[in-house]
């Protein structure tokens, strides 16, 4: 992250994620879960996520133009009109996800002890959060592996299941214990109170965003009942 | 009294197993994500094959977190987990349906060893499979009127109610989610001694 990017609270990032996913299920027409993800554009955008929120914010429209010339149809049988409503409105949640997944874990370790979370919940979330953006970089590796031995075929289904399904389990099996590793290095185990090198503190413009954020998506909820009819 | 306290510290969840838990989890969610979102383009499909598709494909993370873990609480963990999800993305309903599935899921790893015993791994997962078929009959059981106002077609809503509503349908998918299941947990089975038993990385 560039230094002039935005840093925002990880409590409240968690309450910009959990308001998408209600609006995710509250808005009806495309044009609000649009506005609603220009909204999440220039959230990513302060916090220097620019290709993210660009991408993610062309696409949603793309796909809410494609439903729109498609009536209620869809596009032939591989692009429904319930994938594409699916997929429109997920990709408002991913918008709200990626600034979490992208945040150091030992901030989101503290923002739970500051929450009083229990560890047996915070501490699997938080390994979640730290492995979910490396997921796609280790099954590129192992598909590049299995590919270039000739070893997967849809010929043989199980098998190609069980080579590629093995050397994922390993691999994250590594990972959850070196990440463990480290986490216990930290002193994670330690049952005294912890301190963290990172301020966690609920700032005024953590407040001003989350104001925002209602704000946005009361401006969503009001041109999806009222506007758009 | 050393080994004793030893023993029973070693009982209690670690960081290493709430690691292995949280990355084996992000797995099975990426991979129930990866077969539901390509399901949806036939709706016969989404409805009767991806549940079952989803049990089986998962079962050999699932057993291979229980068995790496083996300690009580694990299956507990997990399914609080997907409960927090639920609870975050707005639907409470799902979140207490799945703390369910989590109280119930655990039960069935009650007694010595359970959670080295492939039957009884398959049985938990079995009903977290079942829980996890349901959530989208939920939906439409209870929240017709909402689902249908979220902007989804009239055509899907009524291709999707019919079998729904249907009780011998309702049961045909459950059975099949359950035959998934099954099935993914005698597979997983075979792998995890062929590849990890033998190879000492599970006990």
């Amino acid at each position: 992250m560039r230094r002039s990017a935005l840093h925002v609270d990880f409590r409240a990032k968690l309450a910009v994620f959990a308001l998408m996913f209600v609006l995710s299920a509250l808005l009806t027409h495309d044009g609000s879960v649009c506005l609603a993800m220009l909204f999440m554009m220039l959230y990513l955008c302060a916090q220097s996520f620019y290709r993210a929120g660009i991408i993610y914010f062309f696409a949603g429209c793309a796909i809410a133009l494609l439903r729109s010339l498609s009536g209620s149809e869809g596009i032939t049988i591989f692009l429904p009109d319930v994938l594409l409503f699916a997929i429109l409105r997920i990709s408002l949640v991913m918008m709200a996800a990626f600034a979490m997944v992208r945040m150091p874990p030992g901030e989101i370790t503290a923002a739970f002890m500051k929450m009083r979370l229990p560890s047996a919940l915070a501490l699997p979330i938080t390994f979640m959060l730290r492995f979910a953006p490396t997921v796609r970089g280790e099954f590129r590796t192992v598909l590049a592996a299995l590919r270039m031995r000739g070893l997967l075929s849809l010929a043989h289904p199980l098998r190609a299941f069980e080579y590629t399904l093995i050397p994922m389990i390993t691999r994250s099996s590594v990972i959850s214990d070196d990440l463990a590793a480290s986490a216990e290095l930290r002193g994670i185990s330690n049952p005294g109170t912890h301190s963290s090198l990172r301020l966690i503190r609920f700032r005024l413009i953590d407040g001003i965003l989350l104001i925002l954020a209602f704000v946005f998506s009361a401006i969503c909820l009001y041109v999806d009942k009222w506007v758009m009819i | 009294m050393v080994s004793s306290k030893i023993h029973q510290e070693s009982s209690h969840l670690s960081v290493r197993n709430y690691a292995t838990i949280g990355i084996f989890s992000v797995l099975m969610i990426i991979l129930a994500i990866a077969v539901a979102i390509p399901a949806m383009s036939v709706v016969y499909f989404s409805m009767f094959i991806s549940s079952p598709l989803i049990a089986f494909l998962s079962a050999p993370l699932f057993t291979f977190m229980v068995l790496k873990v083996h300690k009580r609480g694990t299956v507990l963990v997990y399914c609080l987990i997907m409960a927090i999800l639920y609870l975050i993305s707005g639907t409470p309903y799902l979140a207490a349906w799945f703390v369910l599935s989590a109280i119930l899921g655990e039960l069935a790893m009650t007694g010595h060893d359970a959670y080295k015993n492939f039957i009884r791994i398959t049985i938990s997962w079995i009903i977290c499979s079942l829980f996890r078929a349901t959530n989208g009959m939920i939906d439409i059981w209870f929240f017709s009127k909402q689902y249908l106002a979220s902007g989804v077609s009239k055509a899907h809503f009524n291709q999707v109610a019919h079998y729904y509503y249907s009780v011998p349908w309702v049961i045909f998918i459950l059975l099949l989610t359950a035959i998934g299941a099954l099935l993914g947990g005698l597979v997983s089975a075979k792998l995890m001694k062929k590849h990890f038993v033998k190879s000492g990385l599970l006990r």
